[in-house]
């Protein structure tokens, strides 16, 4: 057999990898709004002083990070990591380490648990999702990359598609298609929704023999319209989860969801899944959401099975609760709202977006609508008031803070 | 590419032939002493963890110079046990915390083929 993929990736994409990396790990800790000094392409970049300026326990957190993600512990090679002080050095660590054991990837999932879990995929699976994803982009020039590459959609279709197909990679993470990232024919654009609401306005300059491909969060009616009625010719919607990487595709919203060659419909639960080995085994896989099956090889997900928790004894559907608070006469009015329950036992939270901040009376009325309307078990414990609620790099809702009292 | 393997057993006689090239090229932290515990040998990996230049500390003791957080019945008691008993084959975990952020390691003590020096081995464990 030919070398693993994985042990093929070049410089240039695990440069990427590793920017993202550090870009999360450092706004982990400096803060979202941190942007450090990183450079598009793989110029090198110090990890000290005069660079980056990490101190001994962001080097170690990052060499720990980058340990996980690229499973380096099974080379022996991990320490080496520690050894670098610059990002290409820590390259050429991965690449070493890549050549001597590339077993598997570790992705963090996204920021929509307080908790962040590590979910590992097998080399083996992911070269044969990638060999599916290929065929679906064969004739594809060139992809133009907007998401992070250390998420598994990005990771797929910015890394592992793009090496598989020998076509390469335009970095537009923080251009929006403006300058050297400017879409032309043969170009397939990678996003997600909450870009391709940005993206929209270069999207109708496009020219002619442009594609799209989303995925992470439903596409909205308006922008899948939209967005079908633009320049690209073609959008390709994935559908799929961190826990199970992607799992079917449609590249026409009116339609349902084809599943991948390599999932069966699971027999006991409709969010069930077989993934299929190569020796005739299977194993099971949840998905997040509930699902509706036409037959056995198309579906379409019908939203997130988790938004039902239970308060005091009571099932509370969130989903539910949330567009009955949109619909309350606050003030200020509530743009969106936001809601969790971060214990058993304990209220439920809620973050409302509103334009400007509430007065101290308006609050005061606020709580006594939501205490008049709701049931006792509805009623959030705790209000918080924000302008906008805080998203990761995908622009998927990650958790807010509760402020300090 | 043969890589050296940590806490490997033959490793003193992998070592034995090696060049101070190679030695350098381990992906852990390998420090001889002598019976006093000062050092002949400081190899590239743990310079380049630590930040400290191996010639300046050639010649300095480890445990009470270099590196007092070692300097414990756990860590020195275990190596002073073994030179006196004429084998020293020791491997466990402990945390290093002089001078930085406490980084847990692992730690495996040997003597080396002639004799009469031993070998300290330093893995960090960034493994979460």
């Amino acid at each position: 057999m030919s070398a693993s993929l994985l042990s093929r990736i070049s410089a240039s994409s695990l440069h990427r990898v590793v920017r993202d990396i550090i870009l999360d790990e450092l706004q982990g800790t400096r803060g979202r709004s941190f942007s450090p000094p990183l450079p598009v392409g793989d110029e090198r970049v110090e990890l000290g002083p005069s660079g980056l300026d990490l101190d001994s326990l962001e080097r170690f957190s990052l060499a720990a990070r980058l340990n996980e993600f690229f499973a380096m512990h099974e080379t022996g090679l991990e320490d080496n990591l520690l050894r670098a002080r610059t990002t290409d050095r820590l390259v050429d660590v991965i690449r070493e380490g890549l050549h001597v054991s590339a077993g598997s990837v570790g992705f963090r999932t996204g920021g929509t648990t307080a908790d962040p879990r590590t979910i590992r995929h097998g080399t083996g699976e992911l070269e044969e999702e990638v060999r599916v994803l290929a065929a679906l982009l064969h004739d594809v020039e060139r992809v133009i990359l907007t998401v992070p590459s250390h998420h598994i959609y990005g990771f797929l279709f910015g890394v592992l598609v793009p090496e598989f197909l020998q076509v390469p990679v335009v970095d537009a993470r923080w251009s929006l298609l403006g300058g050297d990232s400017r879409p032309r024919t043969g170009d397939v654009i990678v996003s997600v929704p909450f870009l391709w609401e940005q993206l929209l306005p270069v999207i109708q300059r496009l020219p002619g023999g442009t594609g799209g491909v989303t995925s992470t969060a439903p596409l909205p009616e308006g922008l899948a319209r939209r967005l079908a009625e633009s320049p690209l010719e073609r959008i390709l919607e994935i559908y799929g989860s961190s826990e199970t990487g992607g799992v079917g595709w449609r590249d026409d919203q009116a339609e349902s969801f084809q599943l991948f060659p390599f999932w069966r419909r699971g027999e006991s639960a409709p969010h069930l899944l077989e993934r299929v080995g190569d020796t005739g085994t299977s194993t099971t896989r949840e998905l997040p959401d509930r699902i509706r099956w036409i037959g056995d090889r198309r579906f379409l997900p019908l939203g997130r099975r988790d938004t039902v928790v239970q308060v005091g004894g009571n099932n509370i559907d969130l989903d539910e609760l949330r567009r009955r608070i949109l619909e309350l006469e606050i003030s200020p009015a509530v743009e969106d709202c936001a809601l969790r329950l971060d214990a058993p036992g304990e209220r439920l939270r809620a973050c409302l977006v509103t334009d400007r901040a509430p007065t101290e009376e308006e609050q005061d009325r606020a709580r006594h609508i939501l205490r008049s309307t709701l049931g006792d078990a509805e009623i959030p414990g705790e209000l918080t008031w924000v302008r906008e609620l805080p998203r990761s790099a995908l622009g998927k809702r990650v958790d807010w803070k509760i402020p300090s009292r | 590419m043969d890589i050296v393997r940590f806490g490997a057993d033959d490793i003193e006689n992998v070592l034995a032939r090696m060049s101070e090239e190679e030695l350098d090229n381990l992906a852990f932290g390998a420090i001889q002493l002598d019976r006093d515990g000062r050092i002949l040998t400081y190899n590239a990996a743990e310079s380049e963890i630590t930040g400290r230049d191996p010639e300046s500390v050639k010649g300095r003791n480890f445990f009470t110079e270099v590196a007092p957080c070692t300097d414990t019945e756990e860590f020195r008691g275990k190596f002073q046990a073994g030179v006196a008993e004429g084998r020293l084959n020791s491997l466990f975990e402990y945390v290093f915390d002089y001078h930085m952020s406490p980084t847990k390691v692992q730690v495996h003590m040997k003597q080396s083929l002639q004799g009469d020096t031993w070998w300290v081995f330093v893995k960090r464990i960034t493994r979460r």
